[in-house]
Protein backbone atom coordinates (compact mmCIF):
# COMPACT_ATOMS: atom_id res chain seq x y z
CA UNK A 1 0.00 0.00 0.00
CA UNK A 2 2.56 2.54 0.68
CA UNK A 3 4.61 1.28 -2.03
CA UNK A 4 1.52 2.16 -4.27
CA UNK A 5 1.33 5.71 -2.88
CA UNK A 6 4.87 6.48 -3.18
CA UNK A 7 4.94 5.31 -6.53
CA UNK A 8 1.64 7.16 -7.13
CA UNK A 9 3.72 11.00 -5.93
CA UNK A 10 6.96 9.81 -7.82
CA UNK A 11 5.14 9.29 -10.99
CA UNK A 12 2.37 12.79 -10.41
CA UNK A 13 5.94 14.78 -9.88
CA UNK A 14 7.45 13.12 -12.95
CA UNK A 15 4.34 13.80 -14.88
CA UNK A 16 4.50 17.33 -14.20
CA UNK A 17 7.91 17.51 -14.28
CA UNK A 18 8.30 16.02 -17.92
CA UNK A 19 4.89 17.80 -19.08
CA UNK A 20 6.25 21.03 -18.28
CA UNK A 21 10.30 20.64 -19.58
CA UNK A 22 8.65 19.17 -23.05
CA UNK A 23 5.87 22.66 -23.16
CA UNK A 24 8.53 25.05 -22.12
CA UNK A 25 12.38 24.16 -22.38
CA UNK A 26 12.59 21.37 -25.04
CA UNK A 27 9.73 22.48 -26.73
CA UNK A 28 10.46 22.25 -30.96
CA UNK A 29 13.75 20.65 -29.80
CA UNK A 30 12.88 16.71 -29.62
CA UNK A 31 13.45 14.35 -32.46
CA UNK A 32 11.12 14.79 -35.84
CA UNK A 33 9.67 11.38 -34.98
CA UNK A 34 8.09 12.01 -31.86
CA UNK A 35 5.90 14.15 -33.93
CA UNK A 36 5.99 17.97 -32.99
CA UNK A 37 2.74 18.45 -31.25
CA UNK A 38 3.57 19.19 -27.42
CA UNK A 39 -0.03 17.99 -26.54
CA UNK A 40 1.19 14.58 -28.07
CA UNK A 41 4.63 14.75 -25.79
CA UNK A 42 2.55 15.36 -22.64
CA UNK A 43 0.65 12.31 -23.38
CA UNK A 44 3.75 10.00 -24.04
CA UNK A 45 4.87 10.99 -20.57
CA UNK A 46 1.87 10.43 -19.14
CA UNK A 47 1.89 6.85 -20.95
CA UNK A 48 4.88 6.10 -20.04
CA UNK A 49 4.31 6.94 -15.83
CA UNK A 50 0.88 5.28 -15.88
CA UNK A 51 2.30 2.20 -17.17
CA UNK A 52 5.13 2.64 -14.45
CA UNK A 53 2.73 3.19 -11.58
CA UNK A 54 -0.07 1.03 -12.57
CA UNK A 55 2.98 -1.83 -12.58
CA UNK A 56 3.61 -1.14 -9.10
CA UNK A 57 -0.20 -1.47 -7.85
CA UNK A 58 -1.28 -4.19 -10.83
CA UNK A 59 1.05 -6.02 -13.01
CA UNK A 60 -1.39 -8.29 -14.29
CA UNK A 61 -3.35 -5.42 -15.61
CA UNK A 62 -0.04 -3.74 -17.36
CA UNK A 63 0.88 -7.44 -18.96
CA UNK A 64 -3.03 -7.27 -20.10
CA UNK A 65 -2.47 -3.59 -21.58
CA UNK A 66 0.95 -4.89 -23.55
CA UNK A 67 -0.37 -7.96 -24.62
CA UNK A 68 -3.06 -5.95 -26.28
CA UNK A 69 -2.04 -3.63 -27.07
CA UNK A 70 0.68 -5.14 -28.92
CA UNK A 71 -1.78 -7.74 -30.91
CA UNK A 72 -3.28 -4.04 -31.90
CA UNK A 73 -0.81 -3.09 -33.40
CA UNK A 74 0.27 -6.68 -35.19
CA UNK A 75 -3.58 -6.44 -36.52
CA UNK A 76 -3.95 -2.89 -37.44
CA UNK A 77 -0.11 -1.57 -38.43
CA UNK A 78 -0.68 -2.66 -42.36
CA UNK A 79 -4.11 -0.63 -42.13
CA UNK A 80 -2.37 2.66 -40.59
CA UNK A 81 0.31 2.33 -43.23
CA UNK A 82 -2.19 2.12 -46.21
CA UNK A 83 -4.17 5.21 -44.63
CA UNK A 84 -1.17 6.95 -44.27
CA UNK A 85 -0.55 6.39 -47.53
CA UNK A 86 -3.57 7.38 -48.88
CA UNK A 87 -3.90 10.51 -46.63
CA UNK A 88 0.07 11.47 -48.73
CA UNK A 89 -2.26 11.36 -51.91
CA UNK A 90 -4.89 12.95 -51.04
CA UNK A 91 -2.61 15.71 -50.32
CA UNK A 92 -0.75 15.71 -53.89
CA UNK A 93 -3.38 14.70 -55.79
CA UNK A 94 -6.76 16.47 -54.27
CA UNK A 95 -6.98 20.31 -55.69
CA UNK A 96 -6.67 22.76 -52.66
CA UNK A 97 -9.09 24.65 -54.97
CA UNK A 98 -11.69 22.10 -54.73
CA UNK A 99 -11.19 21.22 -51.07
CA UNK A 100 -11.65 24.44 -50.14
CA UNK A 101 -14.81 25.09 -52.51
CA UNK A 102 -16.65 22.40 -51.07
CA UNK A 103 -15.33 21.60 -47.29
CA UNK A 104 -14.32 25.41 -46.77
CA UNK A 105 -15.13 27.93 -44.63
CA UNK A 106 -16.91 29.40 -47.72
CA UNK A 107 -18.66 26.73 -48.61
CA UNK A 108 -21.19 27.95 -45.99
CA UNK A 109 -23.77 24.88 -44.19
CA UNK A 110 -23.08 22.50 -46.93
CA UNK A 111 -19.40 21.82 -46.43
CA UNK A 112 -20.75 20.04 -43.08
CA UNK A 113 -23.48 18.16 -45.01
CA UNK A 114 -20.67 16.91 -47.52
CA UNK A 115 -18.31 16.44 -44.45
CA UNK A 116 -20.61 14.22 -42.89
CA UNK A 117 -21.44 12.69 -45.81
CA UNK A 118 -17.97 11.24 -46.75
CA UNK A 119 -17.23 11.19 -42.54
CA UNK A 120 -20.21 8.31 -42.86
CA UNK A 121 -17.69 6.08 -45.63
CA UNK A 122 -14.73 6.42 -43.87
CA UNK A 123 -13.47 3.41 -41.28
CA UNK A 124 -14.67 3.21 -37.87
CA UNK A 125 -11.24 3.06 -36.37
CA UNK A 126 -9.81 6.47 -35.69
CA UNK A 127 -6.30 5.53 -36.43
CA UNK A 128 -7.26 4.89 -40.36
CA UNK A 129 -9.95 7.62 -40.58
CA UNK A 130 -8.20 10.61 -38.77
CA UNK A 131 -4.95 11.10 -41.23
CA UNK A 132 -7.20 11.51 -44.16
CA UNK A 133 -9.26 13.52 -42.41
CA UNK A 134 -6.46 15.45 -41.72
CA UNK A 135 -4.88 15.42 -45.05
CA UNK A 136 -7.76 17.22 -46.52
CA UNK A 137 -7.73 19.36 -43.30
CA UNK A 138 -3.89 20.34 -44.65
CA UNK A 139 -5.76 20.92 -48.17
CA UNK A 140 -7.55 24.12 -47.14
CA UNK A 141 -10.82 22.42 -45.73
CA UNK A 142 -12.59 24.79 -42.97
CA UNK A 143 -13.48 23.68 -39.49
CA UNK A 144 -17.36 22.56 -40.12
CA UNK A 145 -16.27 20.28 -43.29
CA UNK A 146 -13.81 18.50 -40.73
CA UNK A 147 -15.69 18.14 -37.78
CA UNK A 148 -18.56 17.14 -39.68
CA UNK A 149 -16.09 14.32 -41.45
CA UNK A 150 -15.24 13.62 -37.60
CA UNK A 151 -18.85 13.16 -36.81
CA UNK A 152 -20.24 11.05 -39.41
CA UNK A 153 -16.70 8.82 -39.13
CA UNK A 154 -17.47 5.30 -38.92
CA UNK A 155 -21.23 5.95 -38.48
CA UNK A 156 -22.51 3.67 -41.69
CA UNK A 157 -19.09 2.00 -42.26
CA UNK A 158 -19.81 -1.95 -42.59
CA UNK A 159 -17.82 -3.16 -39.43
CA UNK A 160 -20.49 -1.11 -37.21
CA UNK A 161 -23.50 -2.05 -39.35
CA UNK A 162 -22.27 -5.91 -39.18
CA UNK A 163 -22.14 -5.57 -35.31
CA UNK A 164 -25.62 -3.89 -35.45
CA UNK A 165 -27.11 -6.87 -37.51
CA UNK A 166 -25.18 -9.39 -34.81
CA UNK A 167 -25.73 -8.02 -31.52
CA UNK A 168 -29.34 -6.52 -32.14
CA UNK A 169 -31.59 -6.33 -35.56
CA UNK A 170 -32.44 -4.73 -38.37
CA UNK A 171 -34.76 -2.55 -36.58
CA UNK A 172 -32.48 -1.46 -34.24
CA UNK A 173 -29.99 -0.63 -36.99
CA UNK A 174 -32.40 0.93 -38.80
CA UNK A 175 -33.07 3.71 -35.73
CA UNK A 176 -29.24 3.68 -34.57
CA UNK A 177 -28.28 4.87 -38.35
CA UNK A 178 -30.91 7.83 -38.64
CA UNK A 179 -30.16 8.67 -34.75
CA UNK A 180 -26.26 9.00 -35.23
CA UNK A 181 -26.78 10.88 -38.56
CA UNK A 182 -29.12 13.23 -37.09
CA UNK A 183 -26.76 13.77 -34.21
CA UNK A 184 -24.42 14.62 -36.47
CA UNK A 185 -25.68 16.73 -38.35
CA UNK A 186 -26.99 18.39 -35.33
CA UNK A 187 -23.18 18.39 -34.07
CA UNK A 188 -21.93 19.81 -37.63
CA UNK A 189 -24.62 22.31 -37.43
CA UNK A 190 -24.02 23.71 -34.06
CA UNK A 191 -19.90 24.08 -34.90
CA UNK A 192 -21.27 25.51 -37.94
CA UNK A 193 -23.44 28.19 -35.92
CA UNK A 194 -20.23 28.87 -33.26
CA UNK A 195 -17.58 29.01 -36.23
CA UNK A 196 -19.75 31.36 -37.76
CA UNK A 197 -20.05 33.95 -34.34
CA UNK A 198 -16.19 33.55 -34.25
CA UNK A 199 -16.23 31.50 -31.24
CA UNK A 200 -13.78 28.49 -32.67
CA UNK A 201 -10.95 31.15 -33.83
CA UNK B 1 0.28 -17.65 -47.38
CA UNK B 2 -0.86 -17.97 -43.46
CA UNK B 3 1.79 -15.27 -42.53
CA UNK B 4 -0.47 -12.74 -44.89
CA UNK B 5 -3.71 -13.76 -43.54
CA UNK B 6 -2.34 -13.18 -39.65
CA UNK B 7 -1.59 -10.10 -40.50
CA UNK B 8 -4.06 -8.64 -42.97
CA UNK B 9 -6.34 -10.57 -40.77
CA UNK B 10 -10.15 -11.31 -41.45
CA UNK B 11 -11.73 -8.10 -41.36
CA UNK B 12 -12.86 -7.08 -44.95
CA UNK B 13 -14.00 -3.51 -44.52
CA UNK B 14 -10.18 -2.81 -43.43
CA UNK B 15 -8.44 -4.49 -46.30
CA UNK B 16 -11.08 -1.98 -48.63
CA UNK B 17 -8.91 0.53 -47.43
CA UNK B 18 -5.73 -1.73 -48.51
CA UNK B 19 -7.61 -1.79 -51.65
CA UNK B 20 -8.22 1.56 -52.19
CA UNK B 21 -4.28 2.78 -50.84
CA UNK B 22 -2.83 0.15 -53.73
CA UNK B 23 -5.24 1.86 -56.42
CA UNK B 24 -4.76 5.18 -55.82
CA UNK B 25 -1.57 4.44 -56.31
CA UNK B 26 -1.60 2.07 -59.16
CA UNK B 27 -4.04 4.67 -60.98
CA UNK B 28 -1.83 7.57 -60.11
CA UNK B 29 0.87 5.44 -61.52
CA UNK B 30 -0.85 5.34 -64.97
CA UNK B 31 -2.35 8.45 -65.40
CA UNK B 32 0.44 10.59 -64.16
CA UNK B 33 3.33 8.86 -63.14
CA UNK B 34 5.64 11.96 -61.85
CA UNK B 35 2.89 12.19 -58.80
CA UNK B 36 3.97 9.25 -57.31
CA UNK B 37 7.13 10.29 -55.97
CA UNK B 38 5.65 12.98 -54.18
CA UNK B 39 2.91 11.75 -52.94
CA UNK B 40 5.68 8.50 -51.33
CA UNK B 41 7.34 10.99 -49.90
CA UNK B 42 4.29 12.80 -48.17
CA UNK B 43 3.39 9.67 -46.75
CA UNK B 44 6.65 8.74 -45.78
CA UNK B 45 6.88 11.46 -43.88
CA UNK B 46 3.55 11.47 -42.34
CA UNK B 47 4.47 7.45 -41.06
CA UNK B 48 7.75 8.44 -39.74
CA UNK B 49 5.88 11.97 -37.98
CA UNK B 50 2.81 9.60 -36.57
CA UNK B 51 3.68 6.31 -36.28
CA UNK B 52 5.58 6.67 -32.52
CA UNK B 53 2.79 8.96 -31.43
CA UNK B 54 -0.43 6.58 -32.82
CA UNK B 55 1.55 4.01 -31.14
CA UNK B 56 1.82 5.94 -28.00
CA UNK B 57 -1.95 6.27 -28.14
CA UNK B 58 -2.59 2.87 -28.72
CA UNK B 59 -0.78 1.64 -25.39
CA UNK B 60 -2.52 4.24 -23.28
CA UNK B 61 -6.15 3.27 -24.93
CA UNK B 62 -5.49 -0.43 -23.73
CA UNK B 63 -4.05 0.35 -20.00
CA UNK B 64 -7.41 2.84 -19.71
CA UNK B 65 -9.82 0.39 -21.26
CA UNK B 66 -8.58 -2.40 -18.87
CA UNK B 67 -8.16 -0.14 -16.32
CA UNK B 68 -12.36 0.56 -16.97
CA UNK B 69 -14.81 -2.46 -15.91
CA UNK B 70 -18.73 -1.98 -16.93
CA UNK B 71 -19.38 -2.98 -12.87
CA UNK B 72 -17.56 0.45 -12.22
CA UNK B 73 -19.28 2.57 -14.59
CA UNK B 74 -23.09 1.18 -13.70
CA UNK B 75 -22.73 2.69 -10.40
CA UNK B 76 -23.53 5.75 -12.07
CA UNK B 77 -27.02 4.80 -13.11
CA UNK B 78 -29.81 5.99 -11.42
CA UNK B 79 -33.44 5.90 -11.07
CA UNK B 80 -34.95 8.55 -13.04
CA UNK B 81 -35.50 7.55 -16.79
CA UNK B 82 -34.60 11.09 -18.00
CA UNK B 83 -31.41 11.26 -16.28
CA UNK B 84 -30.75 7.50 -17.17
CA UNK B 85 -30.33 8.99 -20.67
CA UNK B 86 -27.96 11.32 -19.53
CA UNK B 87 -25.68 8.75 -17.62
CA UNK B 88 -25.68 6.15 -21.19
CA UNK B 89 -24.90 8.63 -22.87
CA UNK B 90 -22.04 9.13 -20.23
CA UNK B 91 -21.66 5.34 -20.13
CA UNK B 92 -21.36 5.10 -24.08
CA UNK B 93 -18.66 8.13 -24.85
CA UNK B 94 -16.18 6.10 -22.49
CA UNK B 95 -16.64 2.61 -23.84
CA UNK B 96 -13.84 0.97 -26.16
CA UNK B 97 -14.39 2.66 -30.15
CA UNK B 98 -14.67 -0.02 -31.79
CA UNK B 99 -17.92 -1.64 -32.13
CA UNK B 100 -16.73 -5.24 -31.38
CA UNK B 101 -15.82 -4.26 -27.95
CA UNK B 102 -18.20 -2.02 -26.93
CA UNK B 103 -21.42 -3.80 -28.09
CA UNK B 104 -21.67 -7.11 -26.01
CA UNK B 105 -21.39 -4.34 -23.03
CA UNK B 106 -24.24 -2.22 -24.79
CA UNK B 107 -26.29 -5.99 -25.16
CA UNK B 108 -25.70 -6.71 -21.32
CA UNK B 109 -27.23 -3.60 -20.49
CA UNK B 110 -29.96 -3.40 -22.89
CA UNK B 111 -30.86 -7.61 -21.76
CA UNK B 112 -30.81 -6.16 -18.17
CA UNK B 113 -33.77 -4.30 -19.00
CA UNK B 114 -32.83 -0.62 -20.30
CA UNK B 115 -35.13 1.45 -21.51
CA UNK B 116 -34.78 2.13 -25.00
CA UNK B 117 -34.33 5.60 -25.19
CA UNK B 118 -31.25 5.34 -22.76
CA UNK B 119 -30.21 2.12 -25.03
CA UNK B 120 -29.94 4.38 -28.22
CA UNK B 121 -28.39 7.08 -26.45
CA UNK B 122 -25.67 4.90 -25.80
CA UNK B 123 -25.51 3.22 -29.01
CA UNK B 124 -24.88 6.72 -30.25
CA UNK B 125 -22.30 8.28 -28.07
CA UNK B 126 -20.55 5.02 -28.39
CA UNK B 127 -20.48 5.46 -32.07
CA UNK B 128 -19.97 9.29 -32.07
CA UNK B 129 -18.66 11.17 -28.83
CA UNK B 130 -15.94 7.63 -28.03
CA UNK B 131 -13.29 9.19 -25.13
CA UNK B 132 -11.08 6.58 -25.70
CA UNK B 133 -10.06 7.95 -29.38
CA UNK B 134 -9.00 11.13 -27.40
CA UNK B 135 -5.22 9.97 -27.33
CA UNK B 136 -5.88 9.14 -31.58
CA UNK B 137 -7.05 12.20 -32.10
CA UNK B 138 -4.33 14.24 -29.95
CA UNK B 139 -1.92 12.12 -31.65
CA UNK B 140 -3.15 12.99 -35.20
CA UNK B 141 -5.37 15.97 -35.01
CA UNK B 142 -4.04 18.34 -31.87
CA UNK B 143 -5.56 18.51 -28.79
CA UNK B 144 -8.00 21.59 -30.00
CA UNK B 145 -9.46 20.05 -32.15
CA UNK B 146 -10.03 16.49 -30.70
CA UNK B 147 -11.42 18.51 -27.57
CA UNK B 148 -13.85 20.56 -29.89
CA UNK B 149 -15.19 17.13 -31.17
CA UNK B 150 -16.14 15.44 -28.11
CA UNK B 151 -17.66 18.89 -26.77
CA UNK B 152 -20.35 19.42 -29.97
CA UNK B 153 -20.40 15.09 -30.19
CA UNK B 154 -21.68 14.71 -26.39
CA UNK B 155 -23.79 17.93 -26.66
CA UNK B 156 -25.58 16.56 -30.16
CA UNK B 157 -25.64 12.74 -28.49
CA UNK B 158 -27.46 14.19 -25.80
CA UNK B 159 -29.83 16.53 -27.91
CA UNK B 160 -31.17 13.96 -29.79
CA UNK B 161 -30.92 11.64 -26.91
CA UNK B 162 -33.86 13.70 -24.99
CA UNK B 163 -35.52 14.23 -28.33
CA UNK B 164 -35.84 10.55 -29.00
CA UNK B 165 -36.81 9.85 -25.50
CA UNK B 166 -39.43 12.42 -25.39
CA UNK B 167 -40.37 11.10 -28.46
CA UNK B 168 -40.77 7.53 -26.64
CA UNK B 169 -43.01 9.10 -23.64
CA UNK B 170 -45.20 10.79 -25.65
CA UNK B 171 -46.03 7.57 -28.07
CA UNK B 172 -46.62 5.62 -24.99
Amino acid sequence: MRRGILAGVLCCIAIFVGSWSVLDPLRGKLPFFLGDNPSVHVMMILTAFLYIYISVIKPQIVRKSVGDSLKAIRGSIIYIIAALFIAGAAINLLPSKLVAEYLGEQAGFIAVLIGVAIGCILPACPFISYPIVFSVYMLGAGLPGVLGMLFGSGTAFACVLACDLTYFNSKIMGIRLLLTIMTALVAGTLVYIVNATGGLV
Amino acid sequence: MRCLGKILGNDQSHIAILLVAIFVYIGTLIINPNAVKPCINTSLGEIQKLIIPIFTAMFLGELIKNLMTPKSVSKLFGRSRARNVFTAGLFGSILPPCPFAAYPLISAFKDRGMALSAFMTMLITSTMVEVPQIFAGIAILGLKMELTRILFAFLASMIVGYLFFLYRLKKT
